[in-house]
């Protein structure tokens, strides 16, 4: 750092650039690491799990756990289809209408903005518990066995509402927004013109979160649905691992003699992550590359 | 023009909305309401009967509902629709779809699965024995009388318990090698099996002598210690569960004296069997973390990483199957009372309760008459398909058809949550290994009647003092059952102490209290 | 009201997030009342019978009611901070990072511990750490070291349950930081290089005080949690493990372990209650802090 007016050298300094490569591989690996054992495992015989343990390579082939969880491959297909219809629509829905919510929040000129964000946190601390919400959701609003419950039950994360809003605070400027009313853009039309296109990397980052809550959500069908056609993909898995877990006190005559359970965690595991793991980068692009956009503006 | 975009852009956000609301309003089913008609005595009205049961629904289910329905249709003009409420689920959701008053007509119930909070509470249809004769004739006459009594719930039976209910014990299994190794030919005492886990340690590496799970393994030693003194009814009456301490009574007392586990007697054998156990446990005997294993000695005794396997004579019989796969040679020792008895299963291990809510409970009750007591209907249920999922074999038992494995069956025997059919209708099964026939041969006239099997605690009065000894006892009572405690008497002391500040002679006196009234009334 | 009619389009865009909030949780919220009866289907949840503060009994008569509001609390802080520092840490220095493709790899890496769930965790710490063949004990008995203990003893786990919260949460919370790093404005940093700002300096005074709005959000939000929460984790690393029961033991297990089997709707909500206050006391409390501070940045 000895000559501080290029710019260019400081961008290069050595010893910094080091660090930033140290600190990330590391954090890096000690993520990356268990989930090698897990795909070695996967890939493992139960057997050999169970006499041996964990390991970082299987040290017995065997694709045991995925034969058994594609025993019916067409539950599996059609778990995936659910699971993707209510992702994608479920995803769409949420991000706009709470961004939407946020832009809202964050504009001075509304004088209740602040009762409005309370009125959206007060619901993360007090709730009525499952029984209540069970009883108006299936009794009154008769929600039980619709795409519709798989849909709303996860929608809104208030959490996500206010950090939209104080991005969109941070990332749209007031002024912004004041000259372009100026210019005579409606309400509507500043929303959808300005204030999306400039919060993209928020947009990607809730986005994936909103993607990811849907597609973990296994908890609203396991209460609200008994249709095989609207079992989504992390239901069927765990109610495959319940069946396998069954306790056999109740079961006389428990057919299959090893069903896969160590393995079955582990292959669960892949099979549900895979999916998303080919669409981050997709949504990463939008909160990597901001750096590099600036850089080119500038 | 800017005026005509601003509107454009406000019509689509409103349409988008309007889309949304519509959406789903379109999504949310419309519930089909039927007609609320009272069903007659006769079967004019065509019904559609709502069930639920534990477990999950088999792949084979919808062809076998369907026969099921056929027959239904045609004997008492009904069909019934089945609903599963999960294994791991049924704490949270089995009350939820009682409190909730949806559409149920008959649902699974047993005394392990809060039959009588759900009673006491409302939530199940009260029975009476003459409508159970008239709508249930043919599982009136094969039902022991006692059953109806025993279901009794401050007077009113709210459910149908099997008339066939299990008779299974406890029961552990040990290495034949070992046991020759180890010099001995059989096993008598479980407090002397000492040898038998010393030999283990010393040659075979690899190999936990007792190798216990978090769950079902972790009070069982203990357990089998304790029986060597007294009749013990191995969960307390109050809470039934096997981890906690509470209230007991030795089984084959007529009088049913209760005790306190936090007194004597039956404190100094605690105490007896806790010092036993430590010392197993200090000599490395027993894993070091039960708490954290969740792989029950049973799934882990053929593959030669415990040394012991415990279970109850049915749910062991793949354990003998898979061992002499592997040719290990067991020897079984079940778990009897020192009179070398062992209690006979309770009479509500199996059972179907009628919802509350129930729109036809006549028909629901004539329909279960079928299922559960007509040979066709019970194969049914039970076995699935003739030819597709089982089959009869020449020489009288029940086997796979020809080309069709126990892994490939889509219609697996007991996994469709029908437990409650009169299972004494069946033929035997057709595979079994000989030391598990004469292990079944050898228990069967062991099962006697106890004066308490079929006592059931209503926990409303004392709910908090129970969860409260609940959670002491994971705390202070499971590190001695494991022998897992540095000092056994000051251990002890920290027990009683917390046993008695959560209220344990307030529990006492409440089961003590309704012990006499269930004693006075048979 | 004169607000309202100057601004009912932005109320409009707001109402969708209204109802909903309206249906699925305000309304729901009315069950709060069976913390204070015996349910029973007859009276259904407003007409039951009314036993007053007897569902609160058995928590506040269990002697651990104290013991296990402080562990959570405690646990809470303190995976909150960890998780808030390393979330930073990794933020920055992936957005010092200029190597693209280095960088998207690392960031895929640190979101992959997010999908293990609690019970595949917990089979895997049982996999590594248990006494008997844990792969750590085998290193150490290769090494001629004593074998570790780890299930009985509650050191390890004061350090163990935050090491891995944020080796969970990490890759998830470096994503909020890193799209705030990513919205700050590039012209700030060039004129700072063009000043003689070293790369150090643009981080403390840059990048850090930018991120504070972000952070503060952040924070008050995760103190909404703070009574409650990681059930599944306590309860799949530690399940019922007396040993170290003093040390994990929080308000969630405590009522899990004693209400699990009773099915009693009164009691199990009367401990959501009970976390609900102290929550909405923290908050108020926290949030009227920051309001004092800078009224912008509170949450309400």
């Amino acid at each position: 750092m000895s000559s501080p007016t290029s710019s260019r050298k400081l961008n290069s300094a050595p010893l910094f650039t080091t660090i930033s490569y140290t600190v990330v591989s590391i954090i890096a690996l000690l993520c990356l690491l268990p989930f090698i054992v897990l795909l070695a495992g996967a890939f493992s015989s139960e057997s050999s799990v169970l006499a041996d343990g964990y390991w970082f390579w299987p040290r017995e082939v065997s694709l045991e756990a995925f034969k058994y969880i594609f025993r019916y491959p067409n539950d599996v297909l059609s778990a995936y289809k659910v699971s993707i219809i209510v992702t994608v629509v479920g995803t769409v829905l949420s991000l706009f209408i709470s961004t939407m919510a946020a832009y809202v929040l964050g504009r001075k000129e509304l004088k209740h903005r602040n009762k409005l964000a309370f009125f959206l946190f007060f619901t993360t601390l007090f709730n009525g518990g499952l029984a209540p919400y069970y009883i108006w959701l299936s009794r009154n609003l008769h929600l039980t066995n619709t795409y519709a419950v798989l849909i709303l039950g996860p929608m809104f994360n208030v959490m996500y509402i206010l950090i939209l809003r104080s991005f969109i605070k941070s990332s749209v400027p007031e002024p912004l927004i004041e000259s372009a009313r100026i210019d005579g853009a409606g309400e509507m039309r500043i929303f959808l013109q300005m204030v999306l296109s400039l919060s993209k990397p928020a947009l990607a980052s809730i986005g994936v979160f909103t993607a990811l809550a849907y597609w973990n959500d296994w908890w609203t069908a396991m209460m609200f649905t008994t249709k095989d056609s609207l079992i989504p993909l992390q239901y069927l898995l765990y109610k495959m691992l319940s069946s396998i877990n069954l306790s056999s006190a109740m079961a006389q005559h428990v057919t299959s003699l090893d069903a896969p359970k160590e393995t079955f965690k582990l292959a669960m595991t892949v099979i549900a992550t895979g999916p998303i793991l080919l669409v981050f980068p997709f949504a990463q692009k939008y909160f990597v590359s901001g750096v590099t956009i600036g850089a080119v503006k500038g | 023009m800017r005026r005509g975009i601003r509107g454009r852009l406000w019509l689509g956000a409103a349409l988008l909305c309007m889309l949304i609301v519509l959406g789903l309003t379109a999504c949310s089913r419309n519930a089909d309401k039927q007609d609320v008609a009272a069903a007659g005595s006769g079967h004019e009205k065509e019904v559609k009967l709502i069930g639920y049961l534990i477990g999950e629904a088999p792949k084979g289910m919808p062809q076998v509902l369907q026969a099921i329905n056929d027959k239904l249709k045609n004997d008492i003009n009904a069909t019934i629709e089945l609903n599963y409420i999960g294994w791991n689920d049924v704490a949270s959701k089995y009350p939820l779809v009682m409190a909730s008053g949806q559409d149920v007509d008959f649902i699974f119930a047993a005394d392990w699965n809060f039959y009588v909070t759900e009673a006491t509470k409302g939530a199940f249809y009260p029975l009476s024995q003459s409508m159970l004769e008239q709508y249930m004739p043919r599982h009136m006459a094969a039902m022991a009388p006692e059953a109806l009594r025993a279901a009794d719930v401050n007077g009113t039976p709210y459910m149908v318990p099997t008339s066939s209910p299990d008779r299974k014990v406890n029961v552990a299994l040990f290495r034949k090698d070992v046991m020759e190794k180890a010099g001995m030919t059989q096993i008598t005492k479980f407090s002397e099996i000492e040898p038998y886990l010393a030999e283990i340690k010393r040659d075979y590496p690899g190999m936990i002598p007792l190798n216990l799970d978090s769950q079902y393994d972790l009070p069982t030693p203990f357990a089998y210690l304790m029986l060597e003194k007294f009749a013990w009814f191995t969960a307390p009456f109050d809470s039934g569960d096997p981890l906690a301490q509470g209230i007991t009574a030795d089984m084959e007392d007529p009088a049913a004296v209760m005790y306190s586990m936090a007194e004597e007697p039956i404190l100094g054998w605690q105490k007896e069997a806790a010092y036993i156990m430590k010392d197993w446990y200090d000599k490395g005997y027993i894993n070091k973390n039960p708490y954290a294993n969740n792989i029950r000695s049973k799934d882990n005794f053929c593959n030669g990483k415990s040394g012991i396997a415990f279970g109850n004579s049915i749910d062991m019989m793949n354990v003998f199957m898979s061992c002499k796969e592997q040719g290990i040679e067991v020897y079984p020792f079940p778990m009897l009372y020192p009179s070398g008895k062992a209690a006979e299963s309770s009479w509500l291990n199996n059972g179907v309760a009628i919802a509350a809510s129930s729109k036809n409970p006549e028909r629901t009750l004539e329909a279960l008459d079928l299922i559960m007591e007509d040979p066709s209907y019970a194969y049914l249920a039970y076995y699935g398909i003739e030819g597709v999922n089982y089959t009869i074999t020449p020489d009288g038992t029940v086997g796979l058809p020809e080309g069709v494995t126990s892994e490939s069956n889509t219609y697996p025997p007991d996994a469709a949550g029908f437990w409650f059919v009169n299972k004494n209708l069946f033929k035997p099964v057709a595979k079994s290994t000989e030391s598990y026939k004469e292990l079944q041969d050898r228990i069967q006239p062991l099962l006697e009647p106890t004066p308490l099997v079929g006592f059931l605690f209503n926990s409303d009065q004392v709910k908090s003092e129970i969860a409260n000894l609940k959670s002491v006892s994971t705390q202070y009572a499971q590190p001695i059952y494991i022998g897992a405690v540095s000092d056994v008497e000051a251990a002890f002391d920290t027990l009683v102490q917390h046993l008695k500040k959560a209220g344990i002679n307030k529990v006492k006196a409440e089961v003590q209290k309704q012990a006499a009234e269930y004693i006075a009334s048979r | 009201m004169k607000d309202i009619r100057k601004n009912w389009l932005l109320y409009l865009m707001f109402l969708p997030v209204a109802v909903y909030f309206v249906v699925f949780a305000y309304i729901p919220m009315g069950g709060v009342v069976m913390a204070f009866e015996s349910y029973s289907r007859q009276g259904g949840m407003f007409l039951s019978e009314w036993v007053g503060f007897d569902n609160f009994h058995y928590f506040f008569a269990s002697g651990k009611a104290w013991l296990v509001t402080r562990n959570t609390m405690v646990y809470n802080v303190m995976f909150l901070g960890c998780y808030t520092l390393f979330s930073i840490v990794a933020a920055v220095f992936l957005s010092e990072i200029r190597r693209k493709s280095f960088k998207k790899l690392s960031q895929t890496l640190m979101f992959l511990p997010y999908f293990i769930s609690w019970v595949t965790v917990s089979a895997f710490v049982y996999n590594f750490l248990n006494y008997e063949y844990g792969i750590v004990n085998k290193l150490l008995h290769y090494m001629d070291v004593q074998a570790l203990d780890i299930y009985s003893n509650t050191s390890y786990w004061y350090f163990l349950l935050p090491f891995l919260y944020v080796w969970k949460w990490v890759g998830y919370g470096s994503i909020l930081y890193l799209a705030a790093i990513v919205g700050i404005d590039q012209e700030i940093y060039e004129a700072a290089t063009i000043d003689g700002a070293t790369r150090l300096q643009r981080i403390t005074r840059i990048t850090l005080p930018l991120l504070k709005p972000t952070m503060i959000i952040l924070l008050l939000l995760g103190l909404g949690r703070i009574m409650r929460g990681e059930f599944d984790m306590f309860y799949q690393l530690i399940g019922n493990n007396g040993l170290l029961m003093d040390a994990t033991d929080i308000i969630d297990t405590l009522a899990f372990r004693s209400l699990m089997g009773s099915a009693d709707f009164g009691m199990a909500s009367s401990v959501g209650l009970y976390q609900s206050v102290l929550t909405l006391i923290i908050i108020l409390t926290a949030n009227w802090l920051v309001r004092r501070y800078d009224r912008e940045q509170a949450l309400f």
